[in-house]
């Protein structure tokens, strides 16, 4: 435990510059947003009161609020959170990968380690989940910091208030970053840890019989993907016809997704003890 | 002691380790020889299961390899194995985290005889200092037995000089080491054991004072008649 807590450590010192460089992006480019947005509204309504030859209180009948919604519909608000996605997503590959590759070979230090070698996978997948935690925990900071800079740069009577939930159901994407409920905490984090196992162990697949690796890990990952919607196809017209109700579906598919986590952590552990190779 | 029982060692068809036998015992140099792809490096990483082999068993003082006896075996690869990015004395860190047996007395020490400074970045080091760094990371643990492989390659004369006092100081004392390479002249007079492989077999295994002294031969003698012969 006490190794574990110490690679975890390491690993995560390892990624926390890229992190904190991409907290420091999310927040620049999304506080772009919010002075785009904002400035552009602005101009307009001025125009509008000018074109129009208005009084202020005319123009605000006629002229449509402004929401928070808006920033977060421009591509400089969600841009930044696909790349921080696609990073993790390149992360979860570069964190195995950049052990073996290149000059230094820190994997021969790894693998030598006087600690159980599942600690490394288990240290790995702590850093990612970490990563990933902390950059949703810091979208949603983020958010509330450009929210407070969005109402200071537009005065009250334009502003349409907007709940914090409400916002963060506009957009699927944000929906994702807080789930209403567990239920969905479940689905959507559940499903992404059990996508991270899974594809260290194809990773280690690949590391441990190398090009054959290749073809194992992929069929490995297709029947994963069977497996976890095995449920719901069978629940289908043509199978069961829909003899077990959603919620019936949704425990089934926590315990299936909870096999194939498992499975994939022995044949992890199997593959680091014996077959990996340098 | 460390032991070899017939291991097999194959990459896809090729056979790399065809039953291999060999034992390398504590306070001893055994030193692996052979030409490149001959499975020295293989050997080193199968002790320390770094690859797997088919069959066979390798022990260590009669035991299965296991966690522990990563506190009991060192293994210098020539390659670095610490983070480009580390200082030497970070990397020292590390080591010290993770083992029980690392010696920081003996790590100060051998900073002192490489001439290597701590606050160095490891990317920042020659190839010779990067294979002193490796040297210091292995040595520097209270372990029985020492793994290096080709320490000597690539290395410029001097610090071939300084890695050959090594193995008459006390740094080695009666540690077990399996030693490989092609440079052979370096350290000719240090080994006790030489173990020579061809096409993934032993081909000899000699006890060099007693060939010496039986048949008036040395190593490089025993190798000419092998490999050439």
């Amino acid at each position: 435990m006490k190794n574990f807590i110490k690679l975890a450590n390491f690993e995560f010192n390892r990624m926390s510059k890229l992190l904190f460089a991409l907290m420091g992006f999310v927040l620049v480019v999304q506080l772009g947003a919010v002075f785009y947005e904002t400035s552009t509204f602005m101009s307009k309504f001025n125009q509008y009161m000018e074109n129009e030859q208005l009084t202020r209180e005319q123009a605000l009948m006629n002229f449509d609020t402004i929401s928070f919604g808006a920033v977060m519909g421009n591509i400089l608000f969600f841009g930044p959170i696909f790349i921080c996605v696609g990073a993790i997503l390149f992360y979860i590959f570069l964190i195995w990968y950049r052990d073996w590759l290149g000059k230094n070979t820190f994997v021969y230090r790894l693998l030598m380690l006087p600690t159980e070698r599942f600690n490394i996978f288990l240290s790995k997948l702590t850093t990612v989940l970490m990563a990933t935690f902390g950059l949703v925990a810091f979208q949603l900071v983020a958010i509330l910091i450009e929210r407070s800079v969005f109402n200071l740069l537009i005065p009250d009577d334009l502003r349409q208030e907007v709940y914090f939930n409400q916002l963060m159901n506009t957009y699927p994407f944000t929906r994702i970053l807080l789930p209403t409920n567990f239920d969905e905490f479940l689905i959507f984090y559940g499903t992404g840890i059990l996508s991270v196992v899974v594809i260290f162990t194809v990773i280690l697949l690949e590391r441990s019989f190398r090009i054959k690796g290749i073809a194992l890990g992929i069929l490995y990952g297709l029947a994963m993907v069977g497996l976890v919607l095995s449920p719901i196809i069978i629940n289908e017209e043509w199978f069961l016809d829909h003899y077990f109700y959603l919620s019936e579906i949704f425990w089934i598919e926590v315990v299936v997704s909870l096999i194939a986590l498992a499975l994939s952590m022995i044949i992890s552990r199997k593959l680091l003890n014996d077959k990996v190779r340098v | 002691m460390i032991e070899f029982k017939n291991v097999v060692k194959k990459y896809g068809r090729k056979v790399v380790l065809d039953g291999v036998n060999f034992t390398a015992n504590k306070g001893e140099i055994t030193c692996l020889i052979g030409v490149n792809g001959v499975g020295k490096t293989t050997i080193m990483n199968a002790i320390m299961k770094l690859t797997p082999v088919q069959s066979g068993e390798i022990l260590v003082d009669g035991e299965k390899v296991t966690k522990k006896t990563f506190e009991k075996v060192a293994f210098i690869p020539d390659a670095a194995t610490m983070l480009p990015n580390m200082k030497i004395e970070e990397a020292m860190e590390f080591m010290d985290d993770f083992y029980t047996s690392w010696n920081q007395s003996r790590a100060n020490e051998l900073l002192d005889f490489f001439n290597l400074k701590k606050k160095d970045k490891i990317s920042s080091l020659s190839k010779g200092n990067t294979a002193k760094v490796n040297l210091l990371m292995g040595l520097a643990l209270d372990v029985d037995y020492i793994l290096m492989d080709e320490p000597f390659s690539g290395i410029d004369i001097f610090t071939r000089e300084q890695i050959a006092e090594v193995f008459t100081s006390h740094l080695i004392e009666d540690r077990g080491v399996i030693i490989t390479t092609h440079e052979i002249n370096d350290i000719e007079h240090l080994i006790d054991k030489a173990v020579l492989l061809d096409n993934g077999t032993i081909y000899k295994e000699f006890n060099t004072e007693t060939m010496r002294e039986d048949e008036g031969k040395s190593v490089i003698d025993v190798m000419r008649e092998v490999y050439r012969g």
